[in-house]
């Protein structure tokens, strides 16, 4: 027995502001959590909330926001005045939230750029944000490490061995693209600690997660710069935030599934990004001139 | 006839005399010659010298490549995120037709430092060009496209359209946006701008641009969808409401209106109609502001996006003096360009190559495999430089309808991300099979000669490639001697 009957086997996915945020494979996070949960014989709704839609949240076992550009992110902050408690209200009851990037920022506390001012945020994750320059954004891909106690890595650790890759259950790997530096507060933990890229401000820690039951509320919640997208190649996380949202409805487990490809595509592009050297990072002005030039060279024949 | 708001830039073939402002300076002739070594030396080290020539040049004398130019007949600067290369192409075609000499950077480097060289390897020892008054077509890349404008005497700039590309290097398409409108601010009135109307981006930017010249498609009958999920622009550019669609076309490109502010598709200075699709090419009817009726064409070249690339380049050609009907008429045989639906014979197997670099060509090309006769399909995956490092683009288009019934092969470094793609589309029930697909092949070469050992004799197999993958596989091919080389 891997759960509730077929007849109670719902999954009911919020995607919060597709026609804003959008951006790097975003669709392709609800695509993987919404054939994760068909595979196992759930039934699957994915419910579009706009910025002008009613705060349809009662039944939301997983709410997922993507990423945009600044100008988007003022409509969000304008629309998340309104929509922010009903969206704390699911997350109270069970739901578990997974915001990527500019969604990462967004439900922080406060969000600054120039070109935006000063966006406040509802707080749902316990974090700050300020953008810097266009050209100190961190842009390539990312390796990190879960902690050794970390509940993610505890659900992916049989699938990704029964892959021939047990060290992947530890890691979570995916690309990013942001000038924002993201600031911890103490409500949250990082997500990981980068191997590879530069996280939520270049000191080493990437994302943020509170788990079940911390802060008052019974849902997850994790924020990570991470997209490109973040859910195909990293199945323990998506089996994770899918079992954390249906805990609600007394589901304890989830039935396996044959998670060879994705566990391959995992360590492909773990392998691929670590023998790539990172733009800007760490090798000063010399370094960056040299990588102009070779970028000049074009491919090599 | 020409556009009626905008001047005629070149009425007289005959009357194209060089600039004299902006004579040679001394360092100019050692700029080409340097350049030139340049050219030898990389070619020696087996690269293609598209970049290093107008590096070198710019380095001994700087501003040798604006000199140049000032003994042009005239600049046209084609720009935007698809359809350069072919927009650039068929213009040329159509210019040499008319008689006029053309200067065009045709292996589709793009970068400032390669249109420098375009000009640099035009250029004599003494610093002047060996054909004075020609006219260059110079494809620009769009990051690149506001400092071009600036150094060179452009006549016409093209923008053919706006799309999300690229996003690790642009940052985000707003912020290309703002080069673009802050360029076009700067940008002397007597340069045309000829852009499409079909995308709500490119409108609003030159809403306030008097003789700008616009073209379009003319409103498929049966209401065309494009593959694309997500659309890049849904909201008024102006006013922020959400946009009404009509109907779409490549990606956004579409009839739009703003239910909010009453923005709209303007009427388009000239339009276009494609009828009958597939991989091999189409008719196209092309009808222009006074036109009394149709002007029609059979093209070689396929798919809508090339219809609007033939509808910037016969409306650009008007701009400069070459009358539509010539201009259409010339696009019979105009062909494409190194990899743009290029065909190949290998093994008695028609080959195609097709360029895939964003959601909207990734869901052009979807619309134009699936509804044609194919049997296999290659792709290759890179994340190169000049590919984009991301490419999780793939996911806002659903490649379904061109695998389904096919077989296929996956390459390149990121080979498994996409076989992740097409399992979460195409698995129905946990543990099946991705039903088509072959595998995973070590090397792209590798995999099209899977792909073609499962193509029957006399078939068709299709090449669906990233930038940097499909110039190193080509390039395999002119090695044993499967397709012509690239032009330099």
């Amino acid at each position: 027995m891997t759960g509730p009957s077929p007849a109670a086997r719902r999954l009911v996915m919020a995607h919060l502001f597709p026609e804003l945020l959008n951006l790097y494979g975003d669709l392709g996070n609800i695509r993987v959590l919404v054939q994760r949960g068909r595979w196992r014989g759930y039934e699957v709704e994915v419910r579009s909330i706009g910025a002008n839609d009613e705060p349809a949240f009662d039944d939301v076992d997983l709410v997922f926001i993507g990423g945009g550009q600044d100008r988007q992110q003022i409509a969000v902050a304008r629309a998340l005045e309104r929509l922010a408690a009903p969206l704390a209200a699911a997350i109270g009851r069970g739901a578990s939230l997974l915001a990527v990037c500019g969604g990462y920022q967004n439900l922080g506390h406060l969000y600054r750029s120039e070109l935006v001012g000063e966006l406040r945020g509802p707080g749902l994750l316990d974090v700050t944000t300020e953008a810097t320059s266009n050209a100190d954004r961190f842009v390539g891909g990312v390796v990190m490490e879960l902690p050794a106690d970390s509940p993610i890595a505890a659900l992916g650790r049989e699938s990704a061995a029964a892959a021939g890759h047990p060290e992947a259950a530890l890691q979570l790997v995916g690309f990013e693209n942001h000038s924002g530096r993201t600031h911890l507060g103490p409500g949250v933990r990082p997500l990981g600690r980068v191997r590879v890229g530069g996280g939520n401000d270049g000191e080493g820690a990437e994302g943020a997660i509170t788990l079940p039951g911390e802060g008052g509320l019974d849902g997850l919640r994790i924020g990570t710069y991470l997209h490109g997208p973040l859910l195909s190649r990293n199945p323990h996380l998506a089996d994770f935030l899918i079992l954390s949202g249906l805990r609600h409805r007394g589901v304890t487990q989830l039935d396996p599934l044959d998670d060879r490809a994705e566990w391959a595509a995992h360590v492909a592009f773990a392998d691929h990004w670590q023998t790539i050297p990172r733009p800007g990072r760490a090798r000063g002005p010399l370094g960056r001139a040299v990588e102009r030039f070779g970028n000049l060279l074009g491919p090599s024949r | 006839m020409p556009p009626p708001s905008a001047p005629n830039r070149l009425a007289d073939p005959a009357d194209r005399r060089p600039a004299s402002s902006r004579r040679p300076r001394p360092r100019d002739g050692a700029a080409v010659l340097a350049a030139r070594l340049a050219v030898f030396g990389s070619r020696l080290t087996g690269r293609n010298a598209t970049s290093i020539p107008g590096v070198v040049a710019e380095l001994i004398a700087p501003g040798v490549t604006a000199r140049l130019a000032a003994g042009l007949g005239g600049v046209v600067l084609v720009s935007g995120t698809n359809g350069k290369t072919s927009t650039s192409r068929f213009l040329a075609h159509i210019l040499e037709e008319a008689g006029y000499d053309v200067i065009a950077n045709r292996s589709g480097a793009n970068l400032k430092q390669a249109v420098a060289s375009t000009l640099v390897a035009e250029a004599t020892p003494g610093g002047r060009l060996r054909r004075p008054g020609a006219i260059a077509v110079l494809e620009v890349d769009e990051a690149a496209l506001p400092a071009e404008a600036r150094r060179l005497p452009a006549s016409v700039v093209v923008m053919t359209n706006l799309f999300r590309d690229q996003l690790d290097r642009f940052g985000e398409t707003d912020h290309l946006v703002r080069l673009w409108t802050t360029m076009l601010e700067r940008l002397p009135l007597e340069t045309v701008v000829v852009s499409c109307a079909d995308d709500p981006r490119l409108t609003s930017l030159v809403s306030d641009r008097p003789g700008s010249v616009a073209f379009g498609l003319v409103s498929p009958e049966a209401t065309v969808e494009s593959a694309v999920i997500t659309r890049d622009v849904s909201a008024c550019p102006v006013c922020g409401v959400p946009l009404t669609y009509q109907w779409t076309a490549v990606g956004h490109l579409g009839g739009y209106e703003c239910p909010g502010c009453g923005f709209r598709r303007p009427e388009p200075w000239l339009s276009v109609r494609s009828t009958g699709g597939g991989l091999d090419g189409q008719a196209l009817g092309f009808r222009w502001q006074g036109a009394t009726e149709e002007a029609r064409v059979e093209v070689r070249v396929p798919g809508l996006g090339n219809a609007y690339n033939a509808a910037a380049a016969v409306a650009a050609a008007a701009v400069l003096g070459v009358d539509p009907a010539k201009g259409t008429a010339a696009m019979a045989a105009a062909s494409v360009p190194f990899a743009r639906f290029e065909e190949l014979r290998i093994d008695d197997r028609r080959v195609v190559l097709s360029l895939v670099k964003n959601p909207a060509s990734l869901g052009e090309l979807t619309r134009i495999v699936a509804d044609a006769p194919v049997a296999s399909i290659l792709f290759v995956f890179s994340d190169n430089f000049p590919d984009g490092r991301d490419v999780s683009w793939y996911w806002d288009v659903d490649p379904a309808p061109m695998v389904r019934g096919r077989t296929f092969v996956i390459a390149g470094p990121r080979a498994a991300d996409f076989e992740l793609r097409l399992k979460y589309e195409l698995v129905d029930r946990p543990g099946d099979p991705v039903p088509g697909f072959l595998g995973l092949a070590p090397t792209p070469a590798e995999g099209l000669a899977r792909a073609i050992a499962a193509t029957p004799p006399g078939d068709t197999c299709v090449v669906v490639s990233t930038y940097t993958a499909l110039l190193a596989l080509r390039a395999t091919l002119v090695e044993r001697g499967l397709a012509p080389a690239m032009p330099r």
